[in-house]
């Protein structure tokens, strides 16, 4: 866009036009504003030489360091620290698939344990010490969990003896 | 940007993805690929050698420390300047560190960043010009906020583009022109009375 007063010093665009933020028709119009423009080209030469300065300083203060120093010990420090990190990262993402597995496992053997290995036997309802008699007939019933055992005998009428049967 | 590792050029893209893998070589050549860029920025906004020399090797652990949060949404460059920024702002506001930087005055700050002229450097003179240099660069720059002077910095030692800056530092585009402007005003304001007695 062209700025409506060319000839007006406009700060603003004056460092645009020092960053080159403008576009090709404001630049021209710029260029020859500051061509014409004495105060214009002194805000510029200033900043110009300010900031060649800066640089300079800065490339001084940079010289004066000791890289390779600063290199050893930030490395050193790196590795001090914190460890090597991809042994680290790998270690702690092997632990991301680990953990849960362990657990997981853990849990399974738990209630395989308790449901299935170690499942006591089911207490017998009676224990039949003797008995007199004969034996009509046998009948076992065996379930997973249970077993029974039913026995159909003929008492017989001694005295001392005892109906043992349950 | 590319540098060599093991006479092999290692593009940036190369270098995050050994650097994602843990690779030590991958860190060193991080290191010495942006240790004068994080010194100069640093320099820039604090003035002090020793202490950007403390800020550049935070930057490198804290780099060493959370390379994997680098997402990738910006370059490797723009990651390291914005952690950069941060670490030298966050310097000066610690209240001893301002404290300290507020009250050395630029000769005895220089006298510790540069080694002493031998006899065959510049003449006296030029020594003169040098450190009064220096001085009015440091007085004019610490009297700008914090903020433009940041700004200021990556614009003219980085010579960062606008969209580049604010991405850096986190802010909108037009809040990049608006503290560049009020930078160079300040800064013409503070060197106008020097320029006059130039001229004169």
């Amino acid at each position: 866009m062209i700025h409506p007063d060319a000839d007006a010093c406009d700060e603003i665009r004056l460092y645009r036009y020092l960053d080159k933020d403008l576009d090709a028709g404001e630049m021209a119009q710029m260029a020859a504003h500051v061509a014409g423009c004495r105060q214009c080209r002194r805000q510029l030469a200033a900043l110009t030489t300010f900031s060649q300065d800066l640089r300079d300083r800065v490339k001084e203060a940079t010289n004066s360091v000791d890289f390779v120093a600063v290199e050893k010990q930030v490395l050193n420090k790196a590795l001090r620290q914190y460890g090597s990190r991809g042994g680290l990262s790998r270690f702690i993402a092997a632990l991301k698939y680990t953990i849960p597995a362990t657990i997981t496992a853990g849990l399974l053997l738990f209630f395989a344990y308790s449901s299935d290995v170690y499942k006591p036997p089911p207490l017998p309802s009676a224990i039949i010490n003797s008995f007199t008699g004969s034996m009509s007939s046998v009948m076992i019933f065996e379930t997973p969990e249970t077993r029974q055992t039913i026995l159909w005998y003929i008492e017989e009428t001694d005295v001392e003896s005892e109906p043992n049967a349950v | 940007m590319s540098k060599t590792i093991h006479n092999r050029i290692v593009h940036d893209e190369e270098l995050i993805l050994r650097l994602q893998r843990g690779d030590a070589w991958a860190f060193q050549l991080l290191v010495r690929r942006f240790r004068k860029k994080i010194f100069s920025i640093a320099f820039g906004i604090t003035l002090d050698a020793e202490e950007s020399r403390d800020i550049m090797q935070e930057v490198f652990l804290q780099v060493y420390r959370t390379f994997g949060d680098f997402r990738g949404d910006a370059s490797l460059a723009t990651w390291l300047h914005r952690i950069t920024v941060n670490r030298s702002l966050n310097w000066k506001r610690r209240w001893a560190r301002r404290f300290k930087w507020l009250h050395v005055s630029t000769d005895s700050t220089d006298s510790r960043s540069a080694p002493e002229p031998e006899s065959d450097l510049p003449s006296p003179e030029t020594r003169m010009a040098n450190v009064q240099t220096r001085q009015r660069i440091g007085n004019a720059l610490k009297m700008l906020p914090d903020q433009a002077r940041t700004v200021f910095v990556l614009r003219e030692l980085e010579g960062l583009t606008y969209e580049e800056i604010a991405d850096v530092v986190g802010i909108k585009l037009g809040t990049v022109r608006s503290r560049l402007f009020h930078a160079r005003k300040r800064l013409r304001e503070i060197l106008q009375p020097l320029m006059e007695e130039e001229e004169q």
